[in-house]
């Protein structure tokens, strides 16, 4: 190939790569793709999101040192009462299929008292659920619970979460429910 | 000048402590939760098939700590009631010996 051969190739690629920058701009600015939550996303832009998702999580949680305790009942007290009254809501509980949030929030929050947790072996669910509660995820309506919730308490979450899917709704009232509540 | 500047700092000294305590009042305390939160619902514990019950599982052991005391006064009840059905007994079989004499 000649020279002038290969800048024409060369500023044809350039050219071509301004066009796409500038339509997808306009398509931005435009204001074209829909934002609604009760959009679902096109199949490249759901690939794209959940690839950078769990990519992301994957390596920040990797690290993450795991108590050796996590199946202690002390830590299925603290962390049931919390998740009670923090997570159920989207999250769900035995006996409960549906809530406002997971019918209403994109994308849909998991239903964590079903056990469907797939990501690798029992450790790297562990640090995956402790870095997700600590931190949160963008623009999915998981919040950061670390501002406001030290180590140990995100641990009993985590270990709580371990357990979850194998209570029935009575065992799972009686194991979240705040012993030193006004109603008892 | 230093009169200024010591004002500034006692002002500061005065403002950040309490902007830590305001911002330790604002995380999620369980405290506020336990206000209107529901007690465990114990007596369905008496429902449970007991023969699958595994004293060693810590969500055995979560409940059983949840109900402890319950569980203490369910057991105080049994005993009193029947002790309380021993008695009766035993005063009726004393009534029917009597009549037999």
């Amino acid at each position: 190939m000649s020279i002038r051969k290969l800048l024409a190739c060369v500023r044809c690629l350039a050219v071509a790569g301004l066009v796409l920058i500038l339509a997808g701009a306009a398509y931005v600015y435009l204001g074209l793709y829909p934002i609604g939550a009760d959009t679902p996303h096109n199949a490249a832009t759901y690939w794209l999101l959940e690839s950078v998702r769990e990519r992301s999580v994957a390596r920040a949680a990797s690290g993450i040192a795991v108590p050796g305790d996590l199946d202690a009942s002390a830590r299925l007290l603290a962390g049931g009462a919390d998740y009670n009254d923090m997570c159920a809501g989207c999250h769900l509980e035995p006996g409960v299929k549906e809530s406002d949030f997971t019918l209403g929030l994109y994308p849909a929050p998991p239903n964590l008292a079903e056990a469907h947790d797939v990501h690798g072996d029992p450790e790297t669910r562990d640090q995956r659920r402790f870095w997700i509660i600590k931190h949160g995820i963008k623009a999915s309506g998981m919040p950061a619970w670390g501002p406001g919730h030290d180590d140990e308490r995100i641990w009993n979450m985590v270990a709580f979460l371990k357990r979850l899917p194998d209570l029935t709704p009575q065992q799972y009232q009686i194991v979240t429910a705040r012993k030193d509540s006004a109603a008892h | 000048m230093q009169v200024r500047l010591r004002k500034t700092g006692a002002i500061a000294l005065s403002t950040i402590p309490a902007l830590l305590v305001s911002l330790s009042v604002a995380a999620h305390e369980p405290e506020k939760h336990a206000e209107g939160a529901k007690a465990p619902d114990c007596a369905a514990m008496k429902d449970m098939d007991s023969a699958t019950m595994d004293k060693d599982d810590p969500v055995m052991q979560a409940m059983m700590e949840q109900c402890k005391g319950h569980m203490e006064s369910m057991a105080h009840s049994k005993s009193s009631a029947d002790s309380g059905q021993r008695d009766h007994g035993n005063e009726k079989a004393s009534e029917g010996s009597a009549h037999d004499h």
